[in-house]
């Protein structure tokens, strides 16, 4: 069962998958491109004193690509199950209703942390042949809060578009927006290297909340 | 005859405004019930509680034995279910569906599903998305009689289907359904071609119940006299022996379950000077229309 469900959900979200791989290959890409020409054509040691004593972001370009990834397989794996009420052929799965929500939200997540973990490594490897070990490992830190915000957002996404009533889902979606907006409260790198576990706490909460969507749904609120 | 589903006393409303007050009807195994009723009647409502999408305010549904608003894996994979204009996942095609859907029930028949799709002039790797409502309501009838299941619940299959392939998918219902003793329970607010299909019939109006018998009891009880009356501006009571009346200027057309020595009798009694009356042969869908009204 967990073969067919997953088969389903990849079905919805190859071509989303794909999508945000190629987007986010091109920026970072674009950013390395950028890093070579300002060491070899520009000026290298601003460049580097930037980076090094005030804590530059030299990869901003990549900041919100997490978040629209998990917005973008959000919406991709959740919007063809509300259209004609198609969760109802979900829920009538031989399978406990929460399992069979569960066992969507599991398949996102693993297709969200394997395009994350790809990412990740295109982003920070390459930084090896520029940059010493202590900046690689800042820009790690860095992009923690950008990828739990990019999760974060593929369980909100979720959560709102299942959700039944219009009134629920514009709550849920300031709610939302209120939280990611936590997760880029600062420009500087490592910013948020003392708070990442608390968020993954909430983020791990919020994982579960399409579960309280299914719920209503089938208390018939739809 | 053992029932696979029993309403006990179901009562629903949207906010104040009332479906139904204590409905209750069982499906007897191997029966085809109908539920017929005009749009906004409570049809897809009663499916939604017979599925669990939809707690009751009150009483309850048994569906094999179990309460549906808490059914098991086991008693799911039992009931095939068909939702109204044959939505299925249409990001899918022939091929990835049946295969997707295999992997939930131990027994799938997947040359049940083959078979069915070999008539459609469609490729496997055509998406449902690009089929017509026709080819997709094959499609979801032959996930259905792959599935197996012993209840068919469909909600109604007839909507934006043309006549042939209407007459196709019941022809081929029945068939299965008597061929493998499988418990049939349809809606349908299009009521031509259901008389090939029903066993029984549920027929519901705005917050009741009209009818609930057999299909043959009520074609042959319920009867249409037509006549004309001097007096056009005759009105007649419902609820005793005229269950519904149409007129235009003076013709009537009368409804009723009384004989017709019942009815002249009853036109006598009330000084009703009346000519050219005979009774007039219905057909399900006249007698639907008959006892529910035009409007």
């Amino acid at each position: 069962m967990w073969k067919s469900m997953f088969y389903k959900e990849w079905i919805k979200v190859r071509l989303a998958s794909i999508l945000s791989l190629a987007v986010g290959t091109v920026a970072i890409l674009g950013i390395y491109l950028n890093v070579r020409h300002t060491f070899i054509i520009t000026n290298a040691h601003e460049f580097w004193d930037g980076i090094i004593n005030q804590r530059h972001i030299y990869f901003k370009l990549f900041k919100y690509i997490p978040l629209g990834i998990g917005i973008l397989i959000g919406l991709s794996q959740f919007l063809p199950e509300v259209k004609d009420k198609r969760i109802k052929l979900t829920l009538h799965l031989p399978l406990n209703e929460e399992k069979a929500g569960l066992k969507m939200v599991a398949f996102g997540l693993t297709c969200l942390l394997t395009l994350y973990s790809i990412l990740s490594a295109l982003l920070i490897l390459p930084g090896r042949y520029y940059f010493p070990y202590e900046v690689v490992a800042l820009s790690a830190n860095t992009i923690i809060p950008w990828f739990s915000a990019g999760l974060a957002a593929y369980f909100i996404t979720g959560l709102i578009t299942i959700e039944p009533l219009w009134k629920y889902k514009v709550f849920y979606t300031l709610l939302g927006f209120a939280f990611i907006n936590l997760f880029y409260q600062s420009d500087l790198a490592g910013a948020y290297q003392y708070a990442w576990l608390p968020f993954l706490g909430i983020i791990s909460l919020v994982s579960i909340s399409i579960l309280f969507s299914i719920y209503r749904f089938r208390k018939g609120e739809m | 005859m053992e029932n696979i589903v029993e309403c006990r006393n179901l009562t629903h409303y949207y906010g104040d405004k009332m479906v139904y007050e204590d409905l209750n009807f069982n499906i007897k195994k191997g029966s085809i019930l109908g539920l017929l009723g005009k749009n906004g009647t409570g049809k897809t409502t009663t499916i939604n509680i017979l599925n669990g999408y939809l707690t009751p305010r009150s009483g309850e549904c048994i569906i094999l034995g179990e309460n549906s608003k808490n059914l098991s894996p086991y008693v799911k994979s039992q009931i095939g279910y068909l939702i109204e204009n044959h939505v299925q996942y249409a990001f899918m095609n022939i091929y990835q569906i049946e295969k997707f859907y295999s992997g939930f029930y131990p027994n799938w028949k997947r040359d049940a599903y083959y078979d069915l799709m070999a008539k459609l002039k469609v490729t496997p790797k055509q998406k449902i998305s690009t089929m017509s409502c026709g080819q997709r309501s094959q499609v979801a009838l032959g996930l259905i009689l792959a599935q197996d299941p012993q209840l068919l619940v469909l909600d109604d299959f007839t909507m934006g289907l043309d006549p042939g392939y209407r007459r196709l998918f019941i022809d081929y219902l029945r068939n299965y359904a008597k061929a493998e003793g499988k418990t049939v329970f349809t809606t349908s607010h299009i009521i031509q071609d259901m008389e090939r299909l029903i066993d029984e019939c549920i027929v519901f109006d705005y917050n009741k119940v009209l009818v609930y018998m057999p299909v043959q009891e009520f074609m042959t009880t319920f009867k249409q006299f037509d006549f004309e009356v001097t007096n056009p501006n005759v009105e007649f009571d419902k609820g005793g022996l005229v269950e519904n009346y149409e007129k235009m200027d003076n013709s009537i057309e009368l409804f009723s379950y009384s004989t017709e020595k019942e009815v002249k009798s009853y036109l006598a009694s009330q000084g009703i000077e009346y000519s050219n009356f005979k009774q007039v042969p219905m057909t399900l869908e006249d007698a639907f229309i008959g006892l529910t009204g035009k409007y």
